[in-house]
């Protein structure tokens, strides 16, 4: 019997997947990063006011870039996850109990860092009735409301696609309402088990339809080819889908999903070409990308875009 | 703790930060080693200028300090007393080491790099046996263009190495460098007596520093 590193025993499909070693990252995977004074700043207040951010937590490459724009993103509803995706490294389990609390907390947090702009991410709660819709449209509220000149991404699990607790969070308006379609219909069901294709193209929908500026994110690397990838970004634009980044998939632990293919710059540059053909408003490709890299930025372009579609 | 973004810990992050205050960079050193030894942060060389300071490694003696009483700052790391500031690269290589007891080897190998560079830039420096950093010995005497000083705790070093490209030298009349009083100190600009800068070194200090490191690195 193989046991994780917390002493439980590995599930079926981990001990598949850490049967396959860790791959040699190709060299264009580097960081190389440049930190001014407005991340200095920050990360010294983050530091000193103890306060939490998947920027540092999941150490992520563009924390210098994200934070010198004053730009940061936070994960809600605790640190367990109730559905288990292949790619993900939260933790799945029987979450906490519901911290009522929290938005309070995250708006306090935006505004001691003075962010310009902040996405709000977090994991699924089917152990919750209303899948932790309340926490999240709240979360929205608490954030706008005391940071009248913040704005919000909401990056949010599907709800299940139920429009009554999906209307709870789109009521709250978010700057941005996006949840991630990450990977093609072929392999969906392996990848995310507890998601489903076209549900999750019908959450962008409902968004769009409510009329919010939505957005989504495609990981490559999964096993999906090239000519899937153009499917799905054309499901998704169909789907009502605004904005789109397009990103490498990482192997967090070797309990993860393998790498099965390392796309190069020059594709995720075609790739960019393509989804602007395609009609997206916004655009980011790139190998370390993520689906919140650079959040404020996309947004403006899709508001300036949508104005002058309007005309 | 989770790696939402998928691991990249195995890779040696490149972070130019500029012009930073030797406490806030040493502050970020720890946190660095921190995050390496947690398994949360990747490799990282930090690349960037100090203002004006004077630090001083565990070895340093009384006599090597600035008579006038300037502040200097004790630092944890070998050696003795050394000074950074404008028109300096110092460079803090934050890595897991391969073999966690070869602290020796480490060193030479970004003293290497750092001679190549120097070579390649039309200076000859060389290194000195008993001497740690990066020297220039000809007629003219034995003089020092970069220093070197490490420490490595739970096989992760810290702390690092200071390349004089165009900085105002007599800040170091103040002490006595390094604690070696026969001999002196002295920069790319100086030796090649021309105009040389840093934007111009720092893309050189980048990629010598990475390859070398590639090769101690776990």
């Amino acid at each position: 019997m193989t046991l994780a590193p917390e002493g439980r025993k590995l599930l079926r499909i981990e001990a598949r997947n850490a049967a396959v070693p860790i791959e040699k990252k190709p060299e264009w995977i580097k960081t190389r990063a440049i930190m001014g004074p407005e991340y200095t700043q920050l990360r010294s207040l983050v530091v000193r006011e103890g306060l939490h951010t998947v920027c540092q937590e999941a150490a992520c490459p563009n924390i210098f870039e994200c934070w010198e724009d004053r730009e940061a993103t936070f994960l809600i509803g605790g640190e367990k996850c109730t559905r288990r995706c292949d790619f993900c490294n939260i933790d799945t389990g029987k979450p906490d109990p519901l911290d009522r609390d929290e938005p309070r907390r995250v708006a306090e947090s935006v505004r001691s860092m003075e962010l310009r702009y902040a996405t709000i991410t977090g994991v699924t709660r089917d152990d919750l009735p209303d899948e932790g819709a309340w926490l999240y449209a709240e979360t929205i509220r608490a954030v706008h409301e005391l940071n009248p000149g913040t704005g919000v991404e909401m990056l949010a699990p599907d709800f299940s696609g139920k429009p009554h607790l999906l209307n709870e969070v789109f009521e709250t308006r978010p700057e941005v309402f996006a949840h991630n379609l990450e990977t093609v219909p072929r392999i969906f069901k392996e990848i995310r088990p507890a998601f489903r294709y076209d549900r999750s193209l019908d959450v962008i929908s409902q968004a769009q339809a409510f009329g919010l500026v939505t957005k989504s994110n495609l990981i490559l690397g999964m096993g999906e080819t090239r000519e899937e990838v153009t499917q799905a970004l054309v499901d998704l634009h169909e789907a009502g889908c605004d904005l789109i980044t397009i990103t490498q998939y990482l192997r967090p632990t070797p309990k993860h999903h393998p790498v099965v293919r390392w796309v190069k710059p020059a594709e995720f540059v075609e790739l960019s070409q393509e989804a602007t053909d395609i009609g997206f408003l916004g655009v980011m490709s790139g190998p370390l990308v993520r689906s919140s890299y650079r959040a404020g930025r996309l947004y403006k372009q899709a508001q300036e875009k949508k104005a002058l579609l309007r005309g | 703790m989770s790696t939402v973004a998928g691991s990249l810990v195995d890779h040696t992050a490149v972070i130019h930060a500029g012009i930073l205050d030797y406490q806030e960079a040493w502050q970020l050193q720890r946190d660095t080693v921190e995050g390496i030894i947690a398994g949360t942060t990747p490799n990282t060389l930090f690349l960037l200028q100090h203002p004006s300071v004077y630090t001083a490694g565990r070895m340093t003696k009384p006599e090597d300090r600035p008579l006038d009483g300037t502040p200097v700052i004790e630092v944890d790391r070998g050696g003795k007393i050394t000074w950074h500031g404008l028109g300096q690269i110092v460079g803090y290589p934050i890595v897991k080491l391969k073999n966690r007891s070869d602290v020796v080897g480490f060193v030479r190998a970004v003293e290497g790099a750092l001679i190549d560079l120097c070579i390649e830039c039309g200076i000859p420096a060389e290194c000195y046996a008993e001497r740690s950093g990066v020297w220039i010995r000809d007629e003219k005497g034995d003089r020092k263009i970069a220093a070197i000083g490490m420490r490595v705790a739970k096989g992760v070093t810290m702390h690092g190495f200071a390349l004089n490209v165009n900085p105002d030298l007599t800040a170091y009349d103040k002490i006595i460098p390094c604690g070696y009083s026969d001999t002196g100190v002295t920069s790319m600009a100086k030796e090649l007596d021309r105009d040389i800068t840093i934007d111009e070194v720092m893309p050189l200090v980048e990629s010598k520093i990475l390859t070398a490191l590639t090769k101690v690195i776990s």
